[in-house]
């Protein structure tokens, strides 16, 4: 056991104030070997969330915050976080997410169809490919609207706008980040049973920081324009000073 | 207000008493430091202070009250221990909000608190990490911080830069005191690092086998001490003790030691000597009473002269440290930095009488009256 407790209680190197912190990949592999524990934690939270299904887009909205938390490295209450979020994004969640889906199932349904026409018609491949990146567009822009809606006060509108602005900005972070998080879930798939428990510890919430640390630098430009701007969409923490996360 | 006052506080376990009738006034805002060597006790009264151990006699006050019987958690208190007693499981944030949260203090005034007491403390790119990132320095201010934000009337710290290297204990000697300045609060400290005691302290309590010898600024406790174990134990190198036969002549009283008649300061000279001519004393001499040039630092002249063989030469940039024998006794002094001689060499020194203290031979007790005392 003393090995354990040494290893345990042993001092570290230390954290300068003025230390460069990593950035990019480091960034993300430094709080992923930081908070995997949490992010385990907060995987379950998010499932058991879900759960009663209905829940679910609330339960997205509250994981983007935590997430949010995590990767500003800010401190966090994960519990306490993931409820204050869950109860206050609960209804603007719902009616995004019922709208993100009739959206997705429209782009889906051109695709499907151009996809068909396409393969009697070579003249279809045109309309193919649009519907494929508005489909991918309306994907991104999804996303952008959960991180806005669980990190940022501000009317439904300006958050609409705000996430399609956002959607132009470094856009293959984001179809990376969203990519990543096909190959985590295919590999749950390729794996199945024995990697059952993916996604019960995992899947939710390693993916939801991959797509946050792709998503806060493109949104707080565009929020940084906007407040220049004199839009209303503010930081959170203006108003909340414990949920403070500067951008 | 925080006024602390011990009244004959004892700590028995079993039959072994380790701390004996302990009678200590502690004035609100002070910063009081227990020193003494280990097992003296310091530690086990500053326990009892926290309520961390029982009291098995006598009366422990704050304020007004008699806080024997209250838990520790309701003395308004907070504790620092040398091994900083950090959850290693919680990060910084969570170590420091735990005590307020328990209290269900509101989540607000927990964070404001918090993010305050990290700000002073230097530590706010920490707070989301957790003790294992952190260096002993770092955990040492979180572990101030933590006692911090509980707003505590009196501050307890035990040895609580024992864990640091020489450099960053000075560095943290500094903070705490500024600390102190800061907050406004009753500090008591426990060490067994004089240096810490003689920098840090507005009174010392120097403390030996559960007894206190002497309370006092640390400027008096120096000038001033009341036995040869307060004498050797503040002062770094330590004070020069030796036998030597007291005698007079006329009205100057003198020291004999080993032949070298060493005459006593006015200071020292009085009526209560009179019965003690021909009686063996104990002389003490501070390392910087020996000069080697014709006269001392400040233009004093020599008192008397001394040879000695050179033992050992330790320069420390600004002074040399002298170890060198003189009739069979080790003796240390501090010199100018100019001074060099070789190991084995014999070197004349001067003698500044003028700080000289002595102390009964048997009991060690200064024969200094204490109204004597400057």
């Amino acid at each position: 056991m003393n090995w354990w407790l040494n290893f345990y209680f042993a001092e570290g190197p230390g954290i300068e104030p003025g230390q460069p912190k990593p950035r990019g990949w480091r960034l993300l592999l430094s709080t992923l070997s930081r908070e995997w524990w949490n992010l385990i934690v907060l995987n379950l939270l998010f499932v058991a969330a879900c759960l009663p299904l209905v829940t679910a887009p609330a339960a997205v909205a509250a994981l983007f915050r935590v997430t949010e938390r995590i990767a500003g490295d800010q401190p966090c209450d994960i519990f306490r976080e993931f409820r204050l979020a869950f109860i206050s994004a609960f209804g603007r969640a719902t009616i995004v997410a019922a709208l993100m889906a009739a959206l997705l199932s429209l782009g889906g349904l051109a695709v499907m169809t151009y996809a068909k026409a396409a393969n009697g018609h070579l003249l279809f491949v045109l309309p193919l490919a649009m519907a494929i990146a508005v489909e991918s567009l309306l994907l991104i822009f999804g996303c952008n609207l959960f991180y806005l809606l669980a990190n940022k006060q501000g009317g439904l509108a300006q958050l609409i706008k705000a996430a399609a602005l956002s959607v132009f900005v470094r856009p293959l972070a984001v179809f990376a980040a969203l990519a990543a998080n096909a190959v985590i879930w295919l590999l749950h798939v390729a794996g199945y049973p024995s990697t059952v428990l993916f996604a019960v510890l995992a899947n939710f919430s390693f993916g939801a920081l991959l797509l946050v640390f792709a998503l806060r630098e493109p949104v707080s430009q565009v929020l940084d324009l906007q407040l220049h701007g004199g839009a209303a969409v503010r930081p959170q923490h203006v108003n909340r000073p414990w949920a403070g996360q500067d951008f | 207000m925080a006024e602390i006052s011990l009244r004959k506080l004892n700590k028995s376990y079993g039959d072994i008493t380790v701390v004996h009738d302990i009678d200590l006034e502690i004035a609100d805002k002070e910063f009081i430091i227990l020193v003494g060597p280990s097992g003296c006790g310091k530690s086990t009264t500053l326990r009892m202070i926290a309520g961390l151990e029982e009291i098995s006699s006598g009366d422990l006050i704050i304020g007004d009250e008699i806080v024997n019987e209250v838990a520790p958690k309701d003395r308004d208190i907070a504790m620092v221990f040398q091994n900083y007693a950090l959850y290693p499981h919680m990060t910084v944030y969570k170590n420091m909000a735990f005590g307020l949260e328990l209290r269900r203090a509101p989540r607000e005034e927990v964070d404001k608190k918090v993010r305050d007491a990290a700000d002073i403390l230097g530590i706010k790119h920490l707070l989301n990490r957790k003790p294992k990132a952190l260096s002993g320095g770092q955990r040492q201010r979180v572990a101030l911080g933590r006692a911090m934000v509980r707003s505590p009337e009196v501050f307890l710290l035990d040895e609580p830069l024992s864990n640091l290297d020489a450099k960053l204990r000075s560095t943290m000697r500094f903070e705490i005191s500024k600390l102190h300045q800061r907050l406004d609060a009753t500090f008591i400290y426990v060490t067994h690092d004089q240096v810490e005691a003689m920098t840090m302290a507005d009174r010392i309590v120097v403390m030996k086998d559960g007894h206190i010898q002497q309370v006092d600024t640390p400027q008096s406790l120096y000038n001033n001490p009341v036995n040869t174990f307060v004498a050797s134990f503040i002062g770094a190198p330590q004070m020069n003790l030796f036998e030597a036969t007291l005698s007079c002549e006329g009205e100057q009283y003198l020291a004999d030691f080993q032949g070298l008649v060493l005459p006593l300061p006015e200071r020292l000279c009085g009526h209560w000597l009179a019965g003690r001519v021909g009686e063996t004393v104990t002389l003490g001499l501070r390392p910087e009473a020996f000069f080697d040039g014709e006269t001392g630092p400040d233009g004093v002249s020599a008192s008397a002269r001394l040879n000695g063989r050179v033992e050992l030469v330790e320069p420390m940039g600004a002074e040399v440290h002298l170890t060198f024998s003189c009739h069979d006794h080790t003796m240390v002094a501090r010199l100018s930095p100019r001074f060099n001689a070789a190991t084995g060499s014999t070197v004349s020194l001067g003698i500044d009488m003028s700080t000289a203290h002595l102390f009964d031979a048997q009991s060690g007790l200064s024969l200094l009256p204490e109204s004597e005392g400057t």
